[in-house]
């Protein structure tokens, strides 16, 4: 995933609050199609990318985004925006030849974007978690169960029915 | 009078002592010939090139982590009564001694070319009839697919504790190799406290499942261990001279191949012809190839017409290493200027008489390497038993990860430094180093 990917992301989607949410959403748009390149693994929460997270923080080192940490009930958590500086930047790459054909490659998954920005976190990290079930090949039905069980959660809850819409949804997302 | 205890002489434990009786699979299991292979394989790949005395194999390893295991099970046996955790122990000794037997020549040196890496590797050794690593857990009825999925990256189907124990932040195998390399090379960064990181930890439970955690009192010996990580990582495991070789041996391999697609004659060594000719090559095939394989192919490659390919064979067999040239591209902008800094130095390398330059301007993502240092998640939702050290603090606090305990454990656990490194032919040093300095990337 390229610097430019990711500050866009966080761009496009207005700010991104909680790493968490970082991860899935870079995990459920990847599935969609989105070219990302970021390598997930199964962690005990749900997919996890290590470059990913090291690279949100060599971003933040070098003040291209801006991390704000914030207490919440389940502790710290940080979020993350564009400065105006940045985002100025950011206009300037898109309009080369390079900076154009890589704002066309990611503003087509703005819509699934939004979604997953209107989403509670629960709910993207099961869908993200059915998703990597899936991915290794199993089929939907045993991927939804395997999610649930990795989850603890029971499967046909409003939880889990909302989590394999979603899910659905990314992985149908290319053929729509 | 037989011995009790077939013991092993180790120059880090001193006696790696098994029980003859009781655990007479666990000796036949290393008297396998899979396992027997690992005496020919270099633990730290080409480090030898950079440090003479790295010469240790990963049999020796294996059997330092075997030891560590064993020391670990008596923790647990004091600990635990549950006949479930008391049933994992031959399961646990099984991984230990099985986790590397995947490893191809010069360990992790081929992983970035041959595709799949040694657990996938291990794995299949595991599962294929033709071994006779399978054949002994067969006979001796341990369940093949739980030893596999302690080995296998991201299955979690054994409990996080077992896991913990094999595959973590905080692990028999990282405790054995960071002290066996360090003791090996002769480095000497490698000290900590590992007595007390076995004979300490406690079972706890996450999310209704058990894991191990450590108490208040671990909490020096383990900063001990993570700080002798950061340091081997960036000395050792991430030296210059010994990637820039690991560059060398991949730029020949590619360049092989390409002879190959191009429709000549690479003059690959049978065994190695054996499996890249074969779609799906078979365990055997795989475990054919050794160091000494390597080594014999390179030989061959030192006498190939191609002059690109016998030069890079005989850079690398006669030690002649590359340049390294420091990534000179910023990561202070969006934009990534790192495209045309790295035409540039091809272009630079094609004129100092290097062609083609592909095979000359090496780029090394350091990001891509086995070792790391220890770097947690931030956000403590996103922390688990796969990815963090947890302590159980003295004054009955839930339980924390170490780095929100000890402050000075920060500079070692944030972000790493460079991701990129570059090598050129020493010819090319000068205008190379001119070409990054002459504006800003």
């Amino acid at each position: 995933m390229t610097r430019y990917q990711l500050a866009k992301l966080i761009l496009m989607a207005g700010g991104l609050d909680s790493r968490k949410r970082v991860q899935k959403t870079v995990h459920l748009l990847q599935a969609a199609g989105c070219p990302l390149e970021v390598e997930f693994r199964l962690h005990y929460y749900g997919p996890y990318s290590r470059q990913l997270a090291e690279l949100l923080d060599r971003m933040s080192a070098n003040e291209i985004i801006f991390e704000r940490p914030e207490s919440t009930q389940l502790g710290v958590q940080f979020n993350y925006r564009l400065n105006e500086q940045m985002r100025t930047s950011l206009e300037s790459y898109e309009l080369t030849a390079d900076g154009q054909a890589a704002k066309d490659r990611i503003e087509r998954y703005g819509e699934l974007l939004k979604t997953l920005c209107d989403t509670r976190a629960r709910v993207l990290e099961l869908a993200s978690t059915i998703v990597a079930f899936r991915e290794t090949g199993a089929a939907w039905e045993n991927a939804l169960d395997e999610a649930a069980a990795f989850k603890s959660e029971r499967t046909g809850t409003p939880l889990m029915t909302e989590a394999c819409e979603l899910a659905q949804k990314v992985v149908d997302y290319e053929d729509d | 009078m037989i011995e009790i205890e077939k013991i092993f002489r180790d120059p880090l434990y001193n006696y790696v002592a098994i029980d003859r009786e009781h655990d007479k699979w666990l000796l036949d299991l290393i008297g396998t010939p899979e396992v027997q292979r690992l005496r020919r394989i270099h633990q730290l790949g080409v480090s030898h090139f950079t440090y003479p005395g790295a010469d240790h194999s990963r049999l020796s390893h294996t059997l330092g982590v075997v030891h560590l295991m064993q020391q670990a099970w008596r923790r647990i046996e004091a600990l635990q009564k549950d006949p479930e955790v008391r049933r994992a122990r031959e399961v646990l000794l099984a991984a230990a001694c099985l986790h590397d037997v995947g490893h191809g020549p010069f360990s992790h040196l081929l992983e970035p070319v041959l595709g799949d890496g040694h657990e996938y590797w291990t794995c299949q050794t595991i599962r294929s009839e033709e071994t006779e690593v399978h054949r002994k857990l067969a006979e001796c009825d341990l369940p093949m697919e739980q030893i596999t999925a302690l080995i296998e990256k991201d299955n979690r189907q054994r409990p996080p504790w077992q896991r913990t124990l094999l595959s973590s932040e905080l692990d028999v195998d990282r405790l054995d190799y960071l002290r066996r390399d360090s003791y090996f090379t002769g480095s000497g960064y490698g000290h900590y406290d590992w007595y007390r990181i076995l004979n300490s930890f406690l079972f706890d439970e996450i999310e209704g499942q058990r894991v191990l955690v450590w108490p208040d009192k671990a909490k020096y010996a383990i900063e001990e261990y993570i700080f002798s990580r950061f340091y081997m990582y960036n000395n050792v495991y991430q030296h210059k001279t010994t990637r820039g070789f690991e560059k060398i041996l991949h730029a020949a391999w590619e360049r092989a191949k390409q002879i190959c697609d191009d429709g000549r004659d690479a003059w690959f060594v049978h065994e190695i012809a054996e499996f890249v000719n074969s779609e799906e090559p078979s365990v055997s095939q795989y475990l054919a190839l050794e160091d000494a394989t390597l080594v014999y192919q390179l030989q061959v490659w030192m006498r190939h017409p191609d002059k690109v390919l016998s030069d890079l064979a005989k850079r690398f067999l006669h030690r002649q290493g590359m340049a390294a040239i420091e990534d000179p591209v910023s990561e202070r902008s969006v934009a990534d200027a790192r495209d045309g800094w790295e035409e540039e130095l091809r272009r630079v390398v094609r004129e100092q008489g290097f062609d083609p330059p592909e095979c000359y301007a090496l780029r090394d993502d350091l990001r891509l390497t086995i070792y790391n240092p220890y770097t947690p998640e931030k956000e403590e939702k996103e922390q688990d038993p796969y990815n963090a050290i947890f302590i159980q603090p003295s004054g009955g606090e839930g339980i924390c990860e170490i780095s929100g305990l000890l402050e000075r454990l920060g500079p070692v656990t944030g972000p790493r430094g460079k991701q990129y490194r570059y090598y050129v032919p020493k010819e090319c040093r000068d205008a190379a180093m001119s070409l990054a300095a002459s504006r800003a990337w």
